[in-house]
């Protein structure tokens, strides 16, 4: 049986054209694009744009076969295929050259070599190359077909936009060459405008495969790989190739890999056949993931968890909530990650999109590396399992497979044998009924290896039930059970404790947090190693302000599991509440060195910092929550603080601005904006610029409304520094200019009188209003007599209280 | 078999039967040519290459075209060696450029029939050649070229891609030298009469005229702007493309085509198309209201053409001031809202974005700006700024209309 079911290139010509399956009306077109293409300049030019395995290469084969095979198009045309992997091109010399290889006509070499030692100068190589192409062409009588795989990555790699302006020239204005090209997703030089291919190619996609063309692939292969009753196999199997519609994606390629493993049965094969698959793309999909932000990547995790769980797309909101973001920013980077061919929006719901992973076997592979734990991982493996195999088959495979690991165990391998019972416990996990009925085989052959780490993740206390005494003396005497930790109640105990703090969450009361608290009370003995519940118990301690508590629970997790840098950034936040802040600050520094990217502790890390006046480390933090959460209020507000603290006033007032476009009901940042306006304002005061500093008093006095604040308060306050410590005739300028002189007459009064030392003006004022102006009038005096400060009434007091809070944090 | 009718051409270049609906426009241009240079202005995509063609496949009043792509031209020598070149594909120019000294040799390697490696080879010796004073060298081609009864019209494509090449690549003095060598080319009375140019390019040539601080350089040119389809024009284009791929619309879904567009531009009505066209042989899907709405939303309104309108937005911030950009966003993105707006009600949103520096000449500039590069257009009935395209201002108004700038 042929071996290369996923290698086109590795195919003979007639399986090629054997498999080819619902491409034919678009193989049509192409051909007809071909044929009808005028001479000289105005050649069209075509691209195909589909994920890996949809059938880019066998496309661009079976229209190289179609040339060759019609005298009519084999009489004008030349097929020229470039392979898959092109990494030598790196120059569009390199690509002419190639063409000439590839046009295999021994009359060349001689003047390949020529051209290359004549010319080394690269722009040079370059036109020489495409003459001989010409030269070649003329000659032959024959245009150019230039199929191109990957053409993406070699426009990558030839970089240079005068070399892609050459080329695009040479399309455009010779009849040489057509050129049809592939790409696993739109790519920059096309999309945008300013790239010379912009827009250059009539663009084709490749659609899934539906049911009836996959059970039509399967057939094919099944022909050529002499399988005998295909048409009996294929109607027992129905429900199976049914099932690989959905796994699939109808991925042609992933329907071919996977069809042998269907039409055999053969389970035995499935998880190592699978797992071959995956290595074999890895390295790709890794490069492709890497080149991704920190924040995309959790979406790519989200997504794939998702949809491999529930088989149906997730929505931006749904996303956010497992994300702890809002579904703005969610929308925001999905738009990204759907251009650049990560993910589809499966269909439109009323407002709301559902976004899948674009290539399936990725979608596969995100899972497989993203998985939090073991379990996850091979979350794939177990409902690829379940929608292809029934029940009794599974048990069947099951029983075989516990044998095995018996007869691998006598033979001393053992760590094959750790391997098969793997397996096995995958098998086991796609249906309750066998976890049930075939726990003990697993536990007893785990035991038997003396594989007590896995067996951790395997015994939980709803499988009890079905281990033998024995089984259960043997856990207990490893310590991997507590006397009572097998007792009913401690799964019901739990979920019913998670009750309460959903409960909590809708509806607010504190009861419901005190009822879940007594629950993990009454069920950490227990909770073994259960890392996860010592977290939820330590969260619900903290909503409880019982930092002590969390400290211990939190304390409890981290000696399970050292390595979750939540739980590392809850016990900072705890440790932060008790006082002890240098400890708390070590371990959130814990935290992010082990998750650098991870935004709760960065937001718990700000404050301790703050305290520490480490103000420049603030704002670095602050500019990584904003990289990751770029509408962070919180983000944005402590950098504008912090800015300030540093004195970069003006950027502190960007900051500001950007918090309050984030959550325009903080009063706070309201009143921040206000004060840094109003210390702007006195600057340009100082500087004699009344206009802008008129301006700068209407938007602090908008800041002040906005901030729920007294404004006239505030602003008097501002009235009385700037009369007293800048110049008071500028002050009573401002006062005017701002419109203000009904609110702040008495200051007026007051500074008319300093300025003329007329009498008459307090004598003209009723008795209330001469006090309040002569204590003014002290006020503003004390600076200039150097007095001491005079006995505050309780105006004063609360003037000076406004003051304090008007020109200080 | 040749299809019969209009071929669906996307992003190539249209030429012969597949050239619909610039016949007027391409009347225009030779009018013009008459009487002097040609500056032809329009976003990518229009159609400006396919104009050019049918210049040069069909010329008027025995006049001989020469063609000359300039998009990977990073030089004047080489820009003077690809002139002699298309000079030399016509015999006519024998006995006159043909003659000049130092083509001497190299001119048989144009003219007979050796392989084009050979040819290549003597290119490369000649632009060395040229490079030594491509000043004189040019002067010397024009001069001879103006030597034939002919007039002469020479077909500058991507002049200006070439005047950003020479820029990015640090040759700044030297794109300046051709601009200035290139107007006296054209100033020369021996020449005025005989030659004519066309320049066109993908990128809007003011811009790169100031940055080289070259603003008048061409201000001999007359600038022609290449227009969407006229209603009628686009309704004849529809039908021919239906005709010749064998596609039936319905009335009602091909007015709705044609509605869902707005502004007949052409590439858009090729998209839309196209994305039928595959529905309809591919996915097998019958051609009704809903699906057509679907393409528009899905796939004119998505990746096709999202890039193209993100330019217009982007470009804002690379050719304004911090104030005026953000002048012009609030603009733009009023008049997406409200559909068109008053010159007086443009001017109130530029004095708030600007303050009290706020000029009505510097505005009335602004707005000229935007319209000459397609952002939008003056109705001079109704006397209000809309959209230049209806696509535009969806998609302004959908990524955009609610920013605050």
């Amino acid at each position: 049986m042929n071996d290369n079911l996923y290698n086109p290139d590795s195919m003979s010509k007639e399986e090629i054209k054997a498999l080819f399956v619902a491409r034919q009306p678009l193989l049509n077109e192409f051909v007809s694009t071909i044929r009808n293409q005028q001479t000289g300049a105005g050649t069209q030019h075509l691209l195909i744009i589909a994920p890996r395995g949809m059938g880019k290469t066998t496309m661009l084969l079976m229209l190289q076969f179609a040339i060759e095979d019609n005298a009519d198009l084999s009489k004008n045309w030349q097929a020229v295929r470039f392979p898959e992997e092109s990494y030598d091109i790196t120059e569009l010399a390199d690509f002419w050259l190639k063409v000439l290889d590839y046009l295999d006509d021994e009359s060349l070499k001689p003047k390949i070599e020529e051209i290359e030692k004549r010319f080394p100068n690269s722009e040079d190589l370059r036109e020489a190359a495409w003459t001989l192409v010409k030269d070649w062409s003329k000659k032959n009588k024959k245009r150019i077909l230039l199929l191109i795989d990957n053409f993406d990555m070699i426009l990558e790699q030839i970089g240079n936009d005068i070399e892609q302006a050459r080329l695009r020239d040479i399309l455009m204005n010779y009849g040489t060459v057509m050129f049809i090209g592939c790409a696993p997703s739109y790519f920059h030089q096309i999309q945008d405008y300013q790239q010379p291919l912009y827009n250059f190619f009539k663009i084709f996609n490749l659609n899934d495969l539906k049911f009836p063309d996959i059970e039509d692939l399967i057939r094919r292969r099944a022909e050529i790989d002499d399988i005998p009753n295909i048409e009996e196999l294929l109607q027992k199997n129905r429900t199976r190739i049914k099932a690989l519609e959905t796994f699939t994606g109808g991925n042609p390629r992933l329907v071919l890999m996977l069809y042998r493993i269907i039409i055999r049965s053969d389970m035995t094969e499935v998880r190592t056949g699978l797992e071959r698959l995956l290595d074999a793309v890895t390295p790709f999909y890794k490069d492709k993931t890497e080149k991704l932000p920190p924040q995309q990547r959790k979406i790519i995790n989200e997504i794939a968890q998702y949809s491999l769980e529930k088989n149906e797309g997730i929505s931006p909101t749904e996303i956010a909530q497992r994300m702890r973001t809002t579904p703005n920013q969610v929308s925001s980077q999905l738009k990204r990650l759907s251009e650049n061919g990560y993910v589809r929006a499966l269909n439109i719901r009323g407002r709301s999109s559902f976004y899948v992973i674009s290539e399936p076997l990725y979608a596969i592979w995100a899972q497989m590396r993203f998985g939090r734990n073991a379990r996850e991982k091979r979350n794939w493996l177990v409902k690829f399992l379940k929608i292809i195999y029934d029940e009794q088959e599974i048990q069947k495979e099951i029983e075989k497979l516990d044998g095995r690991v018996k007869k691998l165990k006598i033979d001393g391998r053992e760590s094959k044998a750790q391997g098969v019972l793997e397996y096995m416990i995958c098998l086991m996990e796609t249906h309750p009924s066998l976890m049930e009925k075939n726990f003990s085989l697993a536990v007893e052959s785990y035991l038997e290896l003396g594989e007590i780490s896995c067996l951790k993740e395997v015994v939980k206390p709803n499988n009890f039930t079905t281990l033998s005494k024995e089984t259960i003396q043997k856990l207990l005497e490893k310590k991997l059970i507590n006397k009572e930790y097998y007792k009913e109640g401690y799964n019901e105990k739990y979920v019913k404790a998670l009750d309460y703090l959903i409960e909590n969450r809708k509806n607010k009361n504190i009861e419901f947090l005190k009822k879940a608290v007594e629950l993990f009370e009454e069920i950490t003995p227990y909770a073994l190693d259960d890392a996860e519940f010592f977290i939820t118990k330590a969260t619900t301690y903290d909503n409880l302000d019982e930092s002590q508590k969390a400290l211990e629970a939190i304390n409890q997790s981290i000696e399970i599991d050292k390595t979750s840098s939540w739980a590392w950034s809850i016990r900072g936040r705890q440790l932060a509440k008790l006082g002890q802040k240098k400890e708390a600050l070590a371990s959130i520094n814990h935290s992010l060195e082990l998750e650098p990217d991870f935004d709760v502790a960065l937001e718990e890390r700000i404050p301790l910092l703050k305290d520490l006046e480490d103000y420049i480390k603030v704002v670095e933090d602050c500019n990584q929550l904003i990289e990751i959460h770029p509408n962070s209020h919180f983000a944005w507000h402590e950098k504008a603080s912090a800015l300030d603290k540093l004195h970069y006033h003006t950027e502190a007032l960007e900051c500001i601005n950007q918090a309050i476009i984030f959550n325009p009901q903080c009063f706070r940042a309201w009143k921040f904006k206000a004060i840094r306006l109003l210390r702007r304002a006195v600057t340009r005061v100082e500087n004699n610029n009344l206009r802008d500093a008129r301006n700068d008093v209407f938007e602090a006095m908008e800041s002040l409304k906005s901030a729920k604040e007294n404004w006239t308060e505030f602003l008097f306050e501002f009235y009385i520094y700037l009369a007293k410590y800048v110049d008071k005739q500028r002050a009573k300028d401002l006062i005017y200019l701002t419109k203000l002189s009904d609110e702040f007459f008495l200051l007026i009064y007051a500074i008319d009188y300093l300025e003329t030392k007329d009498e008459t003006i307090l004598e003209k004022l009723s008795p209330e209003v001469r006090i309040v102006v002569e204590e003014t009038i002290k006020t503003l005096q004390m600076i200039e007599e150097g007095k001491t400060k005079s006995e505050p009434n309780k105006k004063d007091r609360a003037r000076k209280k406004s003051k304090s809070l008007a020109l200080s944090e | 078999m040749e299809r019969k009718g209009v071929t669906n051409r996307v992003g190539s270049a249209v030429r012969g039967k597949d050239f619909f609906g610039r016949e007027r426009f391409v009347d225009l241009v030779w009018q013009k040519i008459l009487h002097g240079n040609i500056l032809l202005a329009a976003p990518r995509r229009f159609g400006k290459t396919s104009v050019l063609y049918s210049l040069i496949d069909k010329p008027r009043y025995d006049s001989k075209v020469i063609h000359a792509d300039l998009e990977a031209v990073t030089e004047p020598a080489q820009m003077i060696l690809q002139i002699i070149e298309e000079i030399a594909k016509d015999e006519t120019f024998e006995n006159s450029v043909g003659k000049l000294g130092f083509l001497k040799t190299s001119w048989n390697f144009f003219r007979d029939n050796f392989q084009e490696v050979e040819f290549f080879k003597a290119k490369v010796k000649l632009r060395d050649e040229i490079r030594t004073d491509w000043q004189n060298r040019g002067k010397e081609v024009f001069q001879k070229v103006a030597e034939i009864d002919s007039s002469v019209i020479f077909i500058l494509d991507e002049f200006p891609m070439m005047l950003d090449a020479m820029l990015k690549n640090d040759r700044k003095e030297e794109a300046k030298s051709l601009l200035r060598w290139f107007r006296s080319i054209r100033q020369s009375p021996e020449l005025q009469d005989k030659l004519r140019f066309v320049i066109a390019g993908s990128i809007g040539i003011d811009r790169v005229l100031n940055d080289l601080e070259e603003i008048p350089a061409i201000n001999d040119f007359e600038k022609l702007k290449l227009e969407p389809f006229s209603q009628k024009t686009a309704n004849a284009f529809l039908t021919e493309l239906c005709a010749s791929h064998d596609v039936t619309l319905t009335e009602e879904v091909h007015t709705k085509t044609l509605e869902l567009i707005g502004t007949p531009i052409p590439y858009f009505i090729q998209i839309i198309f196209s994305e039928i066209q595959k529905a309809y042989f591919q996915d097998e899907e019958e051609i009704t209201i809903e699906l057509v709405e679907r393409i528009y939303k899905n796939k004119v309104l998505g990746v096709d053409c999202k890039t193209y309108f993100e330019y217009y937005y982007a470009r804002l911030r690379d050719y304004y001031q911090p104030n005026e950009e953000k002048a012009a966003k609030s603009i733009l993105r009023e008049i997406a809202i409200a559909v068109g707006l008053s010159q007086q009600n443009c001017f109130q949103i530029y004095q708030k974005a600007i303050g009290k520096k706020a000029e009505p000449q510097r505005f009335s500039g602004l707005m000229t700006e935007l319209e000459n590069d397609f952002y939008i257009t003056f109705d001079s009935e109704k006397q209000v700024y809309e959209f230049g395209s209806k696509l535009l201002r969806d998609w302004w108004l959908r990524h955009y209309g609610m920013m605050i700038d």
